[in-house]
């Protein structure tokens, strides 16, 4: 019950603070303030690693929730990720390496390739949602306008994919003036609002930002009850971030291999 | 020759009720088969027909490029050859898109299910064809330039969707990128076979212009024989006429085949392959093949049965009759009339028995294909609009018979023999 409260009072935030923003201001560089944005997420100095609690929602269905461990090397464009819950997926791995992306399972004891557009664990994460954010070099800038976003005032930016390797060719972010992202809307390439996510708030681990909480609602994905369309929705926690360097052996999938034995 | 035909006639109806029991095996013998045969021939041939709504076509020309991937193709050329090679329309060219992909969803109502293929089918072409599903609602009437598709009764049933309703598909472009389209359920076809399950059929160009190809282009062409499978001779002057107008490797049978020329050689542009149905049937066929050996050894079981039983009955008959015997051998008959008249007797049985066989054995076929099977889970692979269809090749059915009538000649032919053997003298002093 807490917890639909929680994503109910999220989601009211993020919905009813939409309201268009008054107040003109000359539009910014957006490409620069997309840099800023990206700089302020990455880890492109420092090595990352944190735990993460990814609990999926469906409705109709007992929740799942999936706990993982997170090591990332930015500046590599590598990251591993180790599942520790729930038991039956215990031991699989997600191992990326520049553009390869290699998931392991234990069962099989094999390595399979995989793709950063794929979902996580069937949750409503991209498998991209855990890399380094880009979206300075993947996206060109459509338009942006001001506006307010509950307690934030943002400017939002629509932005298409300039790549074919991005999980969504077409993206809307909004961005407070603390160049944080609060709020972005995936779409398809015809349009169509596939994911929202909202990002109510971070944590400040050395100089850079981490989301305490995403949540993410799946706009296709969900069951109709009582003629009202609930979707499903994912609320990714993260805790324990450290920026201690980590050595180079865990990026490989030997590693992989011995920590899921 | 001719007398001992009516003696023997003469013999079976005056003891009809020894031979009432001896004909009635053959004939149930006869009907197994009939039956088995027939079925089986239906059930093939549904198949058959199933595969060439799912692989479009009795054949399939790939375009191929050296690069090691298939490529688009276009049809004006293809259609030509084949028309020129069946200038009748004996033979029809379609140009079909095939997306065969993990990411290709549908969406109703928050429901989503995975659709291992998306088909672009030109409804222009090939709406006859998909008229012979079997629908439990709506049809593939009316489709053609529309966003209307026809999917399966188990994904209807898991996305809870009926005809009229609106669906969302999920496709990656030829780039990769995410696109979606709504569509509207047109018809429901109740197929929960390999080839129907998870595939989606919609219009050729609606897809092309969604997932990026041009409006004339197409993964494959599909070339359709209608009822009738095409014979060798029509497969060699179609692949002629084709390799007449364009480059084509050489004719494969299998996919390993197909693989293993694109693998080799050198050339530039698109060279194409030509590839039979039968190619993506091979473990269908081999399955096929092992019901036709159970059914070939069902069929010895029940004539090496029948051969006992009419040696047996012989056996008594001629040592029943074996003071009739010795009177007409000693009015004259010689012993090879005699021998003739119980081999007279036992063809005449097999006969009649088998014509009984084969008739009631037909209506039964007949009944048969009146009964709704489609609620078997699986079977419709085999059932044409959730029939069972029934199939007897006149050649085949003539060769039973003749096996029928030899297995009864083989059985009474020792029998025969010792009624030959009887001499009448002493058969007529023994009381």
């Amino acid at each position: 019950m807490k917890r639909i409260f929680f994503y109910a009072l999220l989601l009211a935030l993020v919905v009813i603070g939409s309201a268009p923003y008054v107040g003109a201001e000359d539009a910014p560089d957006f490409k620069a303030m997309l840099k800023t944005v990206d700089g302020l997420v990455s880890f492109m100095d420092t090595d990352f690693s944190a735990e993460y609690a990814i609990v999926l929602d469906k409705p109709g269905e007992s929740r799942s929730v999936t706990d993982a461990v997170m090591f990332r090397r930015d500046k590599d464009e590598k990251y591993l990720i180790l599942i520790l819950e729930p038991t039956s997926d215990k031991g699989k791995g997600y191992l990326k390496i520049g553009q390869s992306l290699w998931l392991y399972d234990p069962l099989s004891r094999r390595f399979t390739f995989t793709s950063s557009k794929e979902r996580f664990q069937n949750s409503n994460a991209r498998n991209s949602d855990f890399t380094r954010s880009n979206f300075a070099g993947d996206y060109d800038i459509v338009s942006g306008h001001r506006e307010a976003l509950g307690r934030f005032n943002c400017w939002v930016i629509d932005l298409k994919a300039n790549n074919d390797g991005v999980s969504f060719p077409k993206t809307k972010i909004w961005v407070s003036d603390d160049n944080l992202v609060r709020k972005t809307e995936d779409y398809s390439l015809s349009g169509q609002l596939m994911r929202t996510t909202a990002i109510p708030t971070y944590q400040k681990v050395g100089n850079r930002f981490l989301p305490v909480t995403m949540l993410i609602v799946d706009n296709l994905r969900g069951k109709t009850i009582n003629g009202k369309l609930e979707n499903e929705r994912t609320q990714i926690t993260i805790t324990k971030p450290s920026l201690s360097t980590l050595p180079d052996s865990i990026f490989t999938q030997a590693y992989l291999e011995k920590v899921s034995k | 020759m001719a007398n001992e035909i009516l003696f023997a006639f003469r013999n079976l109806t005056r003891q009809r009720r020894r031979y009432l029991l001896l004909g009635g095996g053959i004939g149930f013998g006869f009907l197994i088969i009939t039956m088995v045969t027939g079925l089986l021939g239906g059930m093939i041939s549904n198949l058959q027909q199933k595969a060439i709504i799912y692989y479009g076509g009795d054949f399939t020309v790939i375009g191929s490029e050296k690069t090691g991937k298939n490529t688009m193709i276009r049809l004006p050329e293809i259609g030509a050859a084949v028309e020129k090679a069946f200038p009748g329309g004996r033979a029809t060219a379609s140009l079909r898109t095939v997306n065969r992909s993990s990411g290709n969803v549908l969406f109703f109502g928050g429901d989503s299910v995975r659709q291992r293929q998306l088909t672009g089918v030109d409804w222009a072409v090939e709406e006859p064809i998909f008229r012979k599903l079997n629908y439990v609602e709506g049809g593939a009437e009316g489709l053609a330039g529309t966003n209307g598709v026809l999917i399966s009764e188990p994904i209807a049933k898991m996305l809870g969707a009926r005809v009229g309703d609106d669906l969302m598909i999920l496709a990656d472009t030829i780039n990769g990128q995410k696109n979606t389209t709504t569509v509207v359920v047109k018809g429901i076809f109740r197929d929960s076979s390999l080839f129907g399950y998870y595939t989606t059929y919609i219009d050729r160009k609606v897809l092309n212009a969604f997932i990026g190809y041009g409006p004339d282009e197409g993964t494959e062409a599909g070339i359709y024989f209608g009822e009738t499978r095409p014979t060798e001779r029509e497969r060699s002057a179609l692949y002629s006429s084709l390799k007449d107008s364009l480059p084509f490797f050489p004719m494969v049978k299998t996919i390993k085949e197909m693989r293993d020329v694109q693998d080799s050689g050198q050339w530039d542009g698109i060279k194409y392959v030509f590839l039979p149905l039968d190619a993506h049937l091979s473990q269908i066929n081999q399955m096929v093949e092992a019901i036709s050996a159970l059914s070939f050894v069902l069929v010895f079981i029940l004539l090496a049965i029948l051969v006992l039983g009419i040696g047996n009955t012989f056996q008594v008959l001629v040592y029943e009759r074996s003071r009739e015997i010795g009177t007409m051998r000693a009015l004259g008959m010689q012993r090879i009339s005699v021998s003739r008249l119980f081999l007279s007797e036992a063809g005449g049985l097999a006969i009649a028995g088998s014509l009984v066989g084969l008739l009631v054995g037909m209506m039964l076929l007949w009944a048969f294909s009146k009964v709704n099977f489609s609620w078997i889970p699986g079977f419709d692979v085999f059932l044409r609009k959730g029939r069972l269809s029934w199939r007897l090749d006149s050649l085949e059915v003539v060769g039973e018979l003749v096996l029928m009538i030899v297995a009864s000649l083989f059985a009474a032919w020792s029998p025969a023999k010792r009624a030959a053997a009887i001499e009448p003298a002493q058969t007529l002093r023994t009381e």
